[in-house]
């Protein structure tokens, strides 16, 4: 049932009650004019006039018994008859005019009866007091005339036998009106009581009616729209999940069901503040919202766990806060650069943690501007790129260990191509070198009377062919290692052994030799003359290290970690090699001691004589300190027992 | 009795100043063929007391020739000594000048050197 029925239905029953209790009400209302008019109109006027006759008619009796007792009018004159005579008159008077009186009301009372009951007791009445009248009159009379007294006595008797039916028969209608009064008062008594009681009825189902319609009200009107009001509030706050439980078949469930829809519309088409929200929060990247005034105004979950702060230790505080502070850049710039171009992509930067750890990341910020162009702040994004730079920084050491490992592959390319190409080279020179060797031994032989600066420029240009001859060598040896005589030999065979060349040489005698074996049991397969030769290379370059003093040590040890290796190192105490020159060291032709007897292959030479035995050769060095040479020889399988 | 040394190598220059050299030095006469090709020929003429051989020469090499004059009666039993300026140190002792049981002597030749390997070549016994 539709609402404005049920309201309507209620109002017209309330009015159907109400009209219905008014109609009992008027009938009962006319019902108590008629009893109140019926004795107002008649039982009243009845008995006012009933009691009036029989006033009026006492009044005649006393008046006639006063002038009887005055005495007769014949009576010897006395003292004062003159005024007895008076009040006889008085009396005489007053008699008549109580029956004037008396007809009067009973006029009144004919007037008054209106059914042929009444009309009847109008007429005996009349007849009673006629008799009365004429008994008073003639006593009057009598006494006037001075008649015996046992006719005044006689008349007195008469009169109050007249009284007396009087009285018998005025007392009847008297009494049926006081009755009548009674009864009818009763009548009327109970007709109040009946409508009080009609109205208290009247006002208690009205009353309950309106209870009833106010519950009603409220039950179908009322709550409802409470309800649905606090909905309202509800949607209003941004849930647009939510949907009203208000259901009815009336205007009120109407209201509810389109509220629904609307809210269902407003859903599929608005994005509500609680999922903004909840993107936000459940952002992977970071998001800082910073006032224009370099505030931080609020950050996400992400930017939290990735900082460590705790979210009030960021609220309010300056941006910068979050910022390592790039040299010649600060976080005022790049802030002021947002709010100038409007946005800032993905830009290098790096945050602090709390602990103060350093976090890169990829920086975005944009201004955010209401609806004037305003800004309201800066919405910053920043992606974590620690694993990115990880992965870049290990890219850039690959590559830069392949740039290297390629450098090493197109050196060795580039010293195989020397090597071959040197072999002919050596070829070619040593010719031309012999024939002038050959030349100089043939003028040497010419000119024994010459001076001596021809001898000198002799000896020169046959030191000098002897210099270059030597070059040409070890550019052979260079280039074409020989074949590789491997025995097993103990390491420490080696070392004594270049000892021996060194001492034998001379020329190491400032020097201060030592060798420390702790190589244990290890024995290597090797060339000894080429290891020996590699060894004492590295102790000649350690000599012509220390010119004046020093010491020289070779020990050996065992490297357990594999490849299992034999390790010897011959260790200077000399001037050491400057850094720029420690990567050059290998490469072919590069000597410090150009002006003396290197030929800049030693070193180039020793590296591939240990490469090819399958080990490795590094150097240590540092200037004003010493250098250490260090070989690793692949320990011999067999071990003690080579 | 001036021992007689046959030298063979294609370098004009060298051989002209080897041969004077080596007449300037001591009691050696010296006959030079700058032709590999007739090398061994003039080998087996001319009967030398020893042969100076020049390993790389253009046509023929020096290892062949050595190899030829081994297979003749007549110049088999000639000591050779390589001259070459491919030697590799570490294939002889210093001063051994033997590489695989061959007498070697390095370009370029100190004449002092040469003289004193011709003279343990010709002294001793035939080197194998």
């Amino acid at each position: 049932m539709r609402l404005q029925r049920k309201l309507s239905l209620w109002f017209l029953f309330m009015a159907l009650c109400v009209g219905s209790m008014s109609a009992v009400w008027i009938a009962r209302a006319i019902v108590m004019k008629r009893q109140v008019q019926e004795f107002t109109n008649f039982t009243t006027p009845t008995l006012v006039a009933l009691g009036q006759i029989k006033a009026a008619t006492m009044e005649m009796l006393e008046y006639a018994h006063r002038f009887s007792a005055l005495g007769s009018a014949n009576a010897p004159a006395q003292p004062g008859s003159d005024a007895a005579a008076a009040e006889r008159a008085e009396a005489q008077e007053q008699f008549e005019k109580a029956r004037a009186h008396d007809e009067e009301w009973l006029k009144v009372y004919a007037g008054v009866a209106n059914d042929p009951a009444h009309r009847a007791v109008a007429n005996m009445l009349s007849e009673a007091t006629a008799p009365v009248a004429q008994r008073g009159r003639e006593l009057m009379a009598l006494r006037q005339q001075g008649a015996e007294e046992s006719a005044v006595v006689a008349k007195r008797r008469e009169l109050n036998d007249a009284q007396r039916r009087f009285i018998k028969l005025i007392n009847k209608p008297m009494t049926f009106a006081v009755m009548d009064l009674k009864r009818r008062t009763a009548a009327v008594s109970r007709s109040v009581t009946q409508a009080v009681n009609l109205s208290m009825v009247a006002v208690a189902i009205l009353g309950l009616l309106a209870v009833g319609l106010g519950a009603f009200i409220a039950g179908t009107i009322a709550r409802p729209i409470i309800k649905l009001s606090e909905d309202v509030r509800v949607v209003g706050r941004g849930d647009l999940a939510h949907r009203t439980s208000v259901q009815s078949t009336d205007e009120i469930g109407l209201l509810a069901e389109a509220f629904n829809r609307t809210t269902e519309r407003l859903e599929q088409t608005t994005v509500s503040k609680r999922y903004v929200d909840n993107i936000i929060t459940s952002m992977a990247d970071t998001l800082v919202v910073v006032s224009p005034d370099g505030r931080i105004r609020s950050v996400n979950q992400a930017t939290l766990r990735l900082l460590r702060y705790p979210e009030h230790e960021l609220i309010g505080q300056p941006v910068s806060k979050l910022f390592v502070e790039a040299a010649g850049s600060s976080s005022g710039a790049w802030l002021a650069e947002v709010l100038a171009k409007g946005i800032v992509s993905n830009v290098e930067r790096a945050y602090v943690a709390k602990d103060g750890r350093t976090i890169p990341v990829l920086f975005s910020g944009s201004a955010m501007r209401d609806e004037d162009g305003q800004v309201q702040g800066v919405v910053c994004v920043a992606l974590d790129i620690t694993e990115r730079k990880r992965a870049e920084e290990a890219l850039k050491k690959a590559y830069a260990d392949l740039q290297q490992a390629q450098q090493q592959l197109v050196q060795s390319e580039k010293l195989a191509a020397l090597g071959r190409f040197s072999a002919g080279v050596a070829h070619e020179v040593k010719n031309p070198l012999g024939i002038i060797l050959g030349g100089v031994e043939f003028l040497r032989t010419k000119i024994t009377g010459a001076d001596d600066d021809t001898k000198t420029a002799l000896q020169m240009v046959e030191k000098s062919v002897l210099r270059a001859d030597t070059i040409v060598r070890d550019l052979l040896r260079f280039a074409r290692p020989s074949q590789l005589t491997k025995e097993i030999v103990n390491p420490e065979e080696l070392v004594n052994g270049t000892v021996s060349l060194l001492a034998y040489s001379g020329t190491a005698k400032h020097i201060k030799i030592e060798t420390r074996f702790a190589h244990g049991p290890a024995k290597v397969a090797v060339d000894k003359n080429q290891i020996q030769q590699v060894l004492l290379n590295l102790a000649m370059n350690a000599v012509d290290a220390m010119p004046k003093t020093g010491s020289l040590t070779f020990t050996t040890s065992t490297e357990a970690n594999p490849p299992a290796a034999c390790r010897i190192e011959v260790a200077d105490s000399g001037e050491g090699i400057a850094k720029e020159n420690l990567a050059k060291l290998f490469e072919p032709f590069f000597t410090t001691k150009r002006d003396k007897k290197g030929t800049g292959l030693g070193l180039s030479i020793s590296k591939t004589i240990i490469e090819s035995h399958g080990g490795a050769l590094t150097i240590d060095s540092e200037l004003g300190k010493g250098t250490t040479v260090r070989l690793m020889l692949p320990i011999h399988a067999g071990g003690a027992g080579g | 009795m001036k021992k007689y040394v046959l030298v063979i190598d294609d370098e004009v220059d060298f051989t002209f100043l080897l041969k004077k050299n080596l007449e300037a030095a001591g009691a050696f006469d010296v006959t030079v063929c700058n032709d590999a090709a007739k090398a061994v020929e003039r080998a087996r003429q001319l009967r030398p007391s020893l042969i100076l051989l020049d390993i790389m020469m253009p046509a023929v090499g020096g290892e062949e020739i050595a190899v030829d004059l081994k297979r003749q009666k007549e110049t088999k039993d000639i000591p050779v000594v390589f001259l070459t300026s491919l030697v590799r140190e570490e294939e002889a002792a210093e001063g051994s000048h033997v590489i695989g049981g061959q007498m070697f002597v390095a370009k370029p030749v100190k004449i002092q050197e040469l003289v004193a390997v011709i003279e343990k070549v010709t002294s001793g016994p035939p080197a194998r």
